[in-house]
């Protein structure tokens, strides 16, 4: 099926510029629709990707567009958490 | 939301009830969508490209008195939808089910009457589209139409919404001009309403929060004949693949232009209830 697309792991290739302004718009457009944005350095790796397969189907994400926002939510995972 | 004007064919008593519970069990249940968190207020939110969902409305409008000639007065209105994203802008939706039964007792005669009367209502479509994301807004808007025709009557419904997300808040206003051509179309009047509410996600699937919905009748174009206030709370559920939201909203202000023909000064009985119940139960397709 379209939106079971394999897990993304730790050591993908950063996105590039273009592919990150793609993901930011993606994740606005279609995963902000039903709820505040999640983060994903609030769950556990594995969690996070059981959530990623479902929440694909409800935003019903082409396997292009499924594997750019996991791959973006790999990298957020990395980065810093924002000072609260 | 659309009302038609009462048929002639006035039965005793609760057939009407009767069908309408047996339509409720036997309808078929569907497998959502953008929740709605309130139910008389729209969110700007329109779904998502390629998502289908069915949606079952129950409403219950209670309450009238015996100046208005409608004592025990009980309005069930049901409706099933079903609605599509067409783009992750538009979404188009149709009533594919839509009926209600009315039961009151008329105290003019002696002893007074048991009145009940169940009547199909037609067809409607309703248009939604996203004018602005809230997502990539400060503010979001959609405007809405909803357009629908039984043979006598017809109705016509523009509506603007708008509304935002703070954190785990969420507002919402909408503004709403009903046209209803009733008689056989010989008869216009005009509806101009406000709905607005405020909601918090609590966690755990749940959302709480108050909706207001001000009603204002203006039969003619000739000035208004009554306006009401409700307010009351709302309360959502949502899991991945439904969700349902209730709002019990008592009226809490009516007046009468013309006179006081409900014998009442603090609330309008005559064209509205005392109070106004409605759940909805969606579920994704
Ligand atoms: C069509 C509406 C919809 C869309 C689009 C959507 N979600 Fe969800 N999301 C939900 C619902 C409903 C739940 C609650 C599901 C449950 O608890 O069973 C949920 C739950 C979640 C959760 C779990 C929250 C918790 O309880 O901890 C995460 C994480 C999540 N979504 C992320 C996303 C991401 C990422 C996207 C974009 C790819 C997305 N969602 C798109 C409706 C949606």
């Amino acid at each position: 099926m379209l939106w079971t697309t394999g897990a993304i792991t730790a050591g993908e290739a950063p996105l590039s510029p273009a592919e990150l302004k793609r993901a930011v718009k993606l994740d606005r457009q279609k995963c902000w629709r039903c709820h505040k944005p999640h983060d994903p350095r609030s769950y556990a790796r594995d969690e996070w990707n059981e959530w990623m397969t479902k929440m694909s189907r409800k935003a019903r994400l082409k396997p292009s567009e499924d594997t750019l926002l996991r791959r973006y939510f790999e990298q957020t995972r990395g980065e810093p958490e924002p000072v609260k | 939301m659309h009302t038609t004007k009462l048929n002639p064919c006035i039965k005793p008593t609760p057939l009407g009830l009767a069908l309408l519970a047996a339509w409720t069990t036997l309808s078929p249940l569907p497998v959502p969508a953008t929740e709605r968190l309130f139910t008389y207020t729209y969110e700007p939110e329109t779904m998502i490209q390629g998502a289908t969902e069915i949606e079952q409305w129950v409403t219950l409008r209670a309450g009238k008195n015996s100046a208005v000639g409608k004592d025990n007065y009980a309005r069930w209105d049901l409706r099933t939808e079903l609605e599509h994203g067409v783009t992750d802008r538009y979404t188009l939706g149709l009533y594919l089910l839509q009926f209600k039964a009315e039961s009151f007792e008329d105290p003019a005669t002696s002893p007074p009457t048991d009145v009940s009367e169940f009547e199909w209502k037609g067809v409607a479509l309703e248009n939604r589209y996203m004018l602005l994301n809230p997502a990539e807004h400060a503010i979001g808007l959609t405007a809405y139409l909803e357009g629908g025709y039984s043979g006598t009557e017809a109705f016509l419904e523009p509506k603007l919404i708008l509304g935002q997300r703070h954190g785990d808040w969420k507002w919402a206003a909408n503004f709403i001009y009903e046209n209803e051509w009733e008689d056989n179309l010989s008869e216009v009047v005009g509806i101009v309403e406000g709905t607005a509410g405020l909601s918090r996600d609590l966690g755990g699937n749940w959302s709480l929060g108050l909706e207001v919905r001000s009603r204002n009748k203006w039969p003619d174009y000739s000035g208004f004949s009554s306006s009401a206030l409700f307010v009351g709370p709302a309360v959502n559920y949502r899991k991945e693949r439904f969700w349902a939201t209730l709002t019990v909203m008592p009226q809490v202000w009516g007046y009468n232009y013309h006179g006081n023909p409900d014998d009442n000064t603090a609330l309008d009985l005559k064209d509205n209830e005392r109070v106004l119940i409605r759940f909805i139960v969606a579920f994704d397709l």
